[in-house]
């Protein structure tokens, strides 16, 4: 039963696979099918070594043999060249990748953590002036532009600070252009983009939190925990707060794709040499080809992510095989 | 078979003296009037239309309220504070920043409620199709929204903002290309669940073609959720449109938008705060307003919250 189910999934995840390479593909060809660089700077090329050099490239092959060849080329990790330097994409994604990761997982962490006791807070003290300030809160972090609020931190915390002569954060970059990259500077310069990040995904959570503690709080078994004289403390701490808990797993779930894409506006407003700020420059510069490579990766990421989350829920979750 | 439907119109009188018994008031009517009683939720409305009014009135706010016009440069004029004279200062070519947030609300609000539309209509089609014809089609379709869905959003934003000249029309469909499809599975969800009751058979049985179905029944019957999903949209569209504007990706100076002009701002801001800020502001409290009015729309008309 296993088996065939995680047979279907996989089945089920190859036309998608498909589907998100040739679209990106039929773009790449659209806008720079062509184009070998530095090729047209070279006025000593006759159109015989232009055509060598294309042939060379496979460029003279047909289109979907050209396609087959680029899908070969990702099953070994190549993503393709940059259309500006010929680099291959590959490279910078790899030197990219960190940094993004670092930054969205601080965010990703704070956010659970400072979600869950907001919204056990919220939940303990319903309709209270503490829930009604955490509505506010996570209201804001709804509607506030994440760029606008790094703008503000960077106009305080680094401008303004600065100005008053007191100790103030570095606004922009992941470490020190000068003497820099030792553990405390790397943290320093974390600080402001991860809580612009965080602050996005704690008002999710905590109010989906709150929703879910409101919920198990009313439950039976709740009640009977009350009623057998057990602690309140340890009613809501060890009982209630478990089970709410739960659900949150697979809502944090959901934001793992938002590992590599997730901070973008930030990693731009911060200057922070991540892979969304590569895409950024690179798509200013009209470098297509980096721009899709990084596309391209991003979503197959997403896709293997949905595949190995469906396969973890299938082994912990008996009933999910039979749905 | 026949026993059962037999059963069933026996029930009938039965119903309809239940009904009667509660005054004849619709779904819509329902809805409405919950929607009415939420005071927050229909502040927030009100000022979405005040928005909505002020950006139509754009060139008759900009002639008579504040003189200026969005794109003339004061050279003479510049960074000036706010004051009398321009309400809400200048930036640094001295162009008048209420009267370039006036102008901007049309950009915002009109990509705001196209994007909407077209995500509306194009994903409620697919929802429609998938769920009704089901099987092969369903199948197809659905992938094609995996597909779509697979990409991360701003990605997928940036890259087709570089392909095509952004434009109202063209960000409009940028942003729509990716909202589609989570209105396409919302739509097909709610056609599956009324696909098998009973006026379905019914209206099938005596002859309805598949048009008639789809427009005449399903599609009416699943616009409560499109409803939703549509005032759920609205504020993250107008946040998404901002950024792009603001990375220099979606609308062009010297048009205003609210994005573009934190664009310039950030070079300004250390000694021009208003620049920033009151963009900033008009960007928060409008999502804001959106997404208040868009709650107590859910609350007012979701059938699944029922």
């Amino acid at each position: 039963m296993l088996a065939k189910y995680l047979l279907r999934r996989f089945a089920a995840a190859i036309p998608v696979i498909l589907g998100v390479t040739i679209l990106t593909f039929l773009v790449m060809h659209a806008t720079a099918g062509n184009y070998v660089p530095g090729l047209a700077y070279n006025p000593d090329l006759k159109p015989a070594d232009i055509a060598r050099i294309k042939a060379n490239l496979g460029l003279d092959q047909p289109i979907w043999l050209q396609y087959v060849t680029w899908l070969g080329g990702m099953l070994h990790g190549d993503f393709g060249r940059s259309l500006i330097d010929g680099s291959p994409v590959m490279s910078h994604i790899l030197e990219r990748l960190p940094n993004t990761l670092e930054l969205t997982i601080t965010a990703i962490v704070l956010g659970v953590l400072i979600a869950i006791p907001l919204g056990v807070t919220g939940a303990l003290r319903r309709g209270g002036k503490i829930d009604n300030f955490f509505t506010v809160v996570s209201t804001t972090g709804f509607a506030i532009p994440q760029f606008w609020l790094g703008l503000i931190l960077i106009l305080f915390f680094s401008v303004q600070l600065h100005a008053w002569g007191l100790p103030w954060l570095p606004s922009s970059g992941a470490y020190a252009a000068f003497g820099g990259g030792d553990p405390l500077d790397r943290l320093l310069h974390l600080i402001m983009p991860a809580v612009v990040l965080s602050f996005f995904y704690l008002s999710v959570w905590s109010r989906f939190v709150r929703s879910s503690m409101v919920e198990v709080l009313s439950q039976d078994y709740v009640r009977t925990a009350r009623a057998k004289g057990m602690a309140e403390r340890r009613v809501v701490y060890l009982h209630a707060l478990r089970n709410a808990v739960v659900p949150l797993v697979t809502l944090v779930g959901l934001e793992l794709p938002a590992l590599v894409s997730g901070g973008l506006v930030v990693e731009v407003v911060f200057g922070w040499p991540g892979i969304g700020r590569l895409l950024y420059e690179r798509a200013l510069q009209l470098d297509y080809t980096t721009v899709m490579g990084i596309t391209t990766f991003a979503a197959l990421l997403v896709v293997l992510g949905n595949l190995v989350a469906d396969v973890l829920y299938a082994l912990l979750d008996p009933r999910i095989r039979y749905s | 078979m026949i026993d059962e439907t037999l059963a069933k119109i026996e029930l009938a009188p039965e119903r309809v003296v239940e009904r009667s018994e509660r005054p004849g008031r619709s779904f819509w009517r329902e809805s409405l009037d919950r929607l009415g009683e939420n005071k927050m939720g229909m502040a927030a409305g009100g000022l979405i239309a005040l928005l909505a009014l002020i950006a139509i009135c754009a060139p008759l706010l900009s002639a008579l309220v504040t003189h200026y016009d969005p794109a003339r440069q004061d050279l003479q004029n510049n960074f000036a504070f706010p004051g009398r004279v321009h309400w809400l200062g200048t930036d640094e070519l001295g162009r008048d920043t209420l009267t370039r947030l006036i102008w901007g609300a049309r950009i915002s609000l009109g990509i705001g409620f196209l994007t909407v539309a077209i995500q509306l209509t194009f994903g409620a089609a697919i929802g429609l199709i998938a769920g009704y014809y089901g099987r092969l089609v369903d199948d197809v379709l659905m992938r094609v929204v995996d597909v779509v869905l697979a990409f991360p959003p701003i990605f997928l934003f940036i890259g087709l903002s570089i392909l095509f000249r952004p434009s109202t029309v063209t960000l409009s469909l940028i942003i729509a290309f990716v909202g589609w499809g989570s209105v396409a599975r919302l739509v097909r969800g709610e056609v599956l669940s009324i696909k098998n009751r009973d006026f379905m058979l019914a209206t099938r049985s005596i002859g309805a073609r598949d048009v008639r179905l789809i427009v005449g029944h399903l599609l009416p019957n699943s616009i409560p959720v499109m409803i939703v999903a549509a005032s759920l949209a609205l504020g993250q569209i107008i946040l998404i449109e901002a950024a792009l504007d603001f990375l220099g990706l979606g609308i062009q100076p010297p048009t205003a938008s609210w994005g573009n002009m934190l664009t310039n701002a950030q070079t300004y801001f250390v000694h021009s705060v208003w620049l920033v800020v009151f963009p900033g502001v008009t960007i928060f409290v409008t999502v804001l307003a959106a997404n208040l009015f868009g709650n107590a729309v859910r609350d007012a008309f979701d059938p699944r919250l029922r």
